[in-house]
């Protein structure tokens, strides 16, 4: 019953999805409602067939894929803008109809990941009351298309990106679906590599011969403030294309027709025509807006334990017992907290369901060091959102926490003082560009 | 070859040569650290990756050939009052009214609203406005011209310029660098000036800067960072001879550590500056100690600070501090890239600043009018924004059709 | 015979206790100049209110246009004011800070999109090409109601409907706008339907009809 509440927020997803495509599609609602419908009830019962990471993968490449098509879809349609006259411009009926299927397809794979736990295995039960809310909203979204607003007939460009906007809050209401905060690091990533192969293209001179100020400038394009703005600039840059292009479109020529007012009335025509096409994109923009919201704020809750003070001793050397207050082998993870010499290194502990300890930064190589908090079989990095399977952490690279060194001993773990401070820093030092700071 | 010309000029072209390189983009972000070097690298070494990155300036230029042929049409046409063949294609609405217009009543009534008008008792064209000149396709030409120009024949090599030393020029015979001038300054955005003096074989001067890069020999000069060459004797026990050597170490600006390594001892030495006077720079003054800490392994044999001229001595090792030269790590360049781009940033510049506002505010406004067989055939083309474009057309066209162009 | 325009058929309209309108059977003919008189609360203004579909009647059917109004919803009602009806008052209801092209213009506004070269054009037909720039509080009261016709025909109504569209004016004035309304008729050929209490305003039409207490009691074919 818990896992259901789970997709609600997608489930109206879908039923949004369903209006947009019976407003937006020229098949009849029993083809749609039958087709779109079948559809989600495979994708949704997909998890009892496929393995969940794969799917989760699969989901996420296509949703991406199509979010990429669409991108350059509306580039091709701002360039497009200034050409012919017309109002409104209709997919070809099979086109359209293998877009919603396809849409229904992934729509239904989102929803069954989201039901199954990660780490987990799929509870046949949630997955088939998930598959008949889906298709009893197909059908009824399918039929009650006929009652929204007669203008209210999306097309084109602007149809799918109303349908992807939908499809990407579904994949944002679970942070292993999300699409977001992924594209926020690639942008980060991107823009830092961009700016620097700029500066070498462009012969412009580094650091030591710009101005302090102007150089602060140019370090905003390396805070970390700048992933989550690229991504919403990504994010919302091809709705406002479509937008764009629906407003720069010529109207048809009104010349031929000698009566004015006539002629204005049909201007007026085409000109609602136009405005109303604006529905779709402006909606699609609501629609991400919370999806970026449900990225942001993702409606789960971690372990996450406030850091425990720790000291070394004369040798540097910082022990944390295996028994006592945290039981660090109790398959949770751990934070702790040393000072020294104004520097605050945190760390955690974490034991594995191996047995095996990891011990490692609360930070990772690329992030603002924001640390991690504790899902279900994952740590989350709460900066990027990046989930980390549980039996990954303890090894370097990407978006995992930074391992350090330790040894086990005296019923407990040993960690060198002096190692953790340098790893730390450096560790701090090199996010600086991502926004990295000194705590 | 028509069909082919068209899908080169096709608008949608440089999204889809764009999706090819997003596509390899996205495939490089899941392998490699880094894509964008990735891309860059899969690009210049793949001849069919070329040819698809140059349909873009291609594209733009057929699209600002197109542009200025038809807006060199339109003129032609302007100028000669609407007579002779109108070529199609070039006016946004063209409407014939089974009914000739009184040209001159319609020539008065143009020239109230603003417009110029030219013509004879057949035909007339009226226009006001300014053209508006696609100075942001010479700009995309220009952009991306410059991007597969650098991408595919860029050449650059490391070439430090050591005061007092000539350019180690990989053909030889490198200009010789007589001086290295930094100075403070308050500039907009550099925040110093700098002067490489070179002098070359034959005593021909080139004094280089930071920005815009000066050009040696064909390349451009692109200074990356400052350092200083501290001039070092050292002995210590176990050498056979003493050492004496500038060594290109980097201890510059103020802070760092970097070692000088005795080859074939186990001897390094840690330098750094101390911390100089505030507000001092010793690059430009050339006023420093250095801060020396000398190493055997690991084993820290002396340790101490040493002005310029002095001595530090231990242990059995000597170390002299005799003098310092300056120099400036170079990248020599040669990109014909460059110029294309910065060309093409400042035609979306004046795009921007000067096409845009004119479009807004001076809008051009073309009307043809030709009496023919007892009919009027007209063509109008507007650059206005929004929707009041042509009224003032239609309501011609009203006019003549009711024959009261009188009013 | 021209086609009717205007077809009423026991078309009633109370007000509380008031019956402004009785039963009413009315035809007009396409292009038909028709001069409604009578006097004060005999049930003109309603009946060119409910011709205008500005107002709904309480029984009856009233055929405008080829529209059964009865059958509208209010937006339709609307774009029937919009598209169909020209509508000419006493009282000019100009917008006082506008321009008499900008008074022009929102008649434009309302019914599509504003046009100045047509909007123009309209006051230069109705003789004011060289006061486009004047607000109302700058014009004579016949000026006044001139652009109030350019206003009226601007978005070409297929009816005309003019209260009193000289009751403010001078009696050169009043000959100027009528002589106007007809050249413009001759033009475009709409059908005007003219409350008035003046007998010479009335015989510029070719038709008059007599109401009283809200009942037809007599019509009069003009000579002209």
């Amino acid at each position: 019953m818990i896992a259901i509440l789970k997709v609600i927020t997608p489930l109206l997803c879908w039923g949004g999805m369903m209006l947009s495509l019976a407003r937006g599609i020229g098949s009849g609602p029993t083809l749609l409602a039958g087709g779109c419908g079948a559809l989600f009830l495979t994708g949704s019962l997909l998890p009892l067939l496929v393995p969940s990471p794969l799917l989760v993968v699969a989901f996420k490449g296509v949703t991406a894929a199509a979010f990429a098509i669409l991108w350059l879809a509306s580039i091709g349609g701002i360039h497009g803008a200034g050409g012919e006259a017309r109002v409104g411009h209709a997919a070809g009926p099979l086109a359209g109809r293998g877009g919603a299927f396809l849409a229904s397809l992934l729509a239904g794979a989102g929803v069954g990941c989201i039901l199954v736990p990660a780490g987990g295995v799929a509870q046949p039960m949630a997955l088939m009351a998930a598959a008949v809310a889906g298709v009893s909203l197909a059908v009824a979204g399918a039929f009650a298309g006929r009652f929204l607003p007669r203008w209210f007939a999306p097309s084109g460009t602007g149809l799918w990106a109303l349908i992807l906007a939908l499809l990407l809050c579904i994949a944002s209401s679970s942070p292993r679906l999300d699409l977001f905060s992924p594209l926020t690091m690639r942008v980060m990533k991107f823009i830092h590599d961009f700016v620097h192969q700029f500066f070498e293209s462009m012969l412009l001179p580094d650091h030591p011969f710009i101005r302090p100020r102007v150089w602060e400038y140019i370090g905003i394009l390396f805070s970390s403030g700048v992933g989550f703005w690229g991504g919403v600039v990504l994010f919302f840059a091809p709705v406002g294309f479509i937008a764009t292009a629906i407003r720069l479109t010529p109207l048809p020529s009104v010349a031929h027709i000698r009566r004015g007012a006539e002629r204005r009335l049909l201007m007026a025509s085409y000109i609602r025509q136009r405005r109303h096409q604006q529905a779709a994109p402006i909606l699609a923009a609501a629609v991400l807006s919370l999806a970026i919201y449900q990225s942001r704020f993702p409606s789960v809750d971690y372990w996450d334990p406030a850091p425990v003070k720790v000291t070394a001793d004369a040798a540097g050397k910082i022990l944390i017992p295996e028994k006592g207050e945290p039981e660090i082998g109790d398959g949770r993870m751990h934070k702790f907290v040393y000072s020294h010499g104004g520097t605050e290194a945190r760390f955690f502990v974490l034991a594995k369901e191996d047995g095996e300890y990891a011990v490692t930064l609360d930070a990772c190589s690329i992030c603002k060091p924001e640390g991690y908090g504790q899902g279900e079989s994952a740590l989350i990095c709460y900066y990027c959102k990046t989930l980390i399977p549980l039996d990954t952490v303890g090894k370097p690279g990407g978006c995992n926490p930074v391992p350090l060194p330790f040894r086990r001993e005296k019923g407990g773990v040993a960690i060198d003082a002096p190692l953790l401070l340098r790893s730390w820093d450096e560790t701090v030092q090199a996010t600086a560009g991502g926004g990295g700071e000194r705590r | 070859m028509k069909r082919a010309v068209s899908l080169l000029i096709s608008p949608r072209l440089p999204a889809a040569v764009l999706a090819v390189f997003f596509l390899i983009y996205c495939v490089a972000a899941f392998g490699a650290e880094e894509p964008l070097l990735v891309l860059m690298k899969l690009t210049r070494e793949n001849l069919p990756l070329l040819l698809v990155l140059a349909l873009l300036p291609l594209n733009a230029a057929l699209r600002l050939l197109s542009g200025l042929r038809s807006m060199g049409s339109r003129l032609r046409v302007m100028r000669g009052g609407g007579r002779g063949e109108i070529p199609g294609g070039i006016f946004a609405e063209e409407v014939t009214i089974g009914a000739g217009a009184d040209l001159g009543l319609v020539k008065e009534r143009l020239a109230g609203e603003g417009f110029a008008v030219r013509g004879d008792a057949s035909s007339l064209a009226a226009w006001r406005g300014v053209p508006f000149i696609p100075l942001h396709r010479l700009g995309a030409l220009l952009i991306f011209s410059g991007i597969l120009l650098s991408l595919a024949w860029r050449q650059s090599i490391k070439l430090p310029a050591i005061e007092g030393e000539p350019l180690a020029w990989p053909a030889g015979g490198g200009a010789l660098v007589e001086k290295i001038g930094l100075q403070e300054s308050d500039g907009a955005i550099l925040s110093r000036t700098l002067a490489i003096h070179l002098r070359d074989a034959g005593g021909g001067r080139t004094v280089c800067g930071i920005y815009p890069p000066a050009r040696y020999a064909g390349a451009y000069v692109y200074p990356r960072y400052l350092g200083i060459a501290p001039f070092l004797r050292f002995k210590a026990p176990g050498m056979e001879r003493e050492m004496e050597s500038y060594f290109l170490i980097s201890i510059y600006p103020p802070g760092k550590e970097d070692f000088a390594v005795i080859p074939g001892t186990p001897y390094r030495i840690g330098l750094s500056i101390a911390p100089p006077l505030p507000e001092e720079d010793p690059f430009i003054s050339g006023r420093m100690e250095l801060a020396v800490r000398i190493l055997k392994g690991d084993e820290l044999l002396q340790a101490g600070t040493v002005p310029l001229g002095g001595r530090l001595a231990g242990k059995g090792s000597e170390l002299s501090f005799l003098g310092l030269r300056r120099y400036v790590a170079t990248d020599l360049v040669m990109d014909h890239g460059f110029l294309p781009v910065w060309g093409g940033v400042a035609c979306y510049l004046l795009a921007v600043f000067i096409c845009l506002p004119l479009r807004i505010f001076l809008p051009r406004v073309e009307m043809i009018l030709v009496l023919r067989d007892g009919m009027t055939h007209t063509a109008f083309r507007s650059e206005e924004f929004g929707t009041k474009r042509g009224g003032l057309y239609h309501e011609l066209l009203d006019s003549i059709e009711k024959g009261r162009s009188d009013h | 015979m021209a086609e009717c325009i205007i077809e009423t058929r026991g078309v009633t309209r109370s007000y509380g206790e008031i019956c402004a309108l009785k039963p009413l059977d009315l035809q007009v003919r396409d292009g038909e100049w028709l001069a409604v008189m009578g006097h004060s609360g005999s049930g003109k203004s309603t009946l060119l209110n409910l011709l205008g579909g500005l107002d709904r009647p309480d029984g009856g059917s009233l055929v405008v246009g080829g529209v059964d109004l009865a059958t509208l919803g209010e937006d339709g009602l609307a774009r029937f004011r919009r598209e169909r009806v020209g509508i000419i008052f006493q009282q000019h209801h100009l917008i006082p800070h506008l321009s008499a092209v900008e008074n022009v213009m929102m008649a434009q506004y309302f019914h599509s999109v504003p046009d100045e070269a047509e909007a123009k054009v309209a006051l230069q037909r109705v003789g004011l090409g060289h006061r486009l720039r004047n607000r109302p509080g700058e014009l004579s009261g016949g000026e006044q109601q001139r652009v109030c016709i350019a206003r009226a025909i601007i978005n070409s109504p297929r009816i005309l409907l003019a209260d009193e569209p000289t009751g403010n004016l001078d009696h050169a004035s009043t000959v100027v706008v009528l002589e106007l309304l007809s050249e413009l008729r001759a033009e475009e050929r709409f059908t005007i339907v003219m409350v008035t209490h003046n007998q010479e305003v009335a015989s510029r039409g070719e038709r008059t009809i007599f109401l009283d207490d809200g009942i037809l009691v007599r019509e009069e074919l003009s000579g002209r």
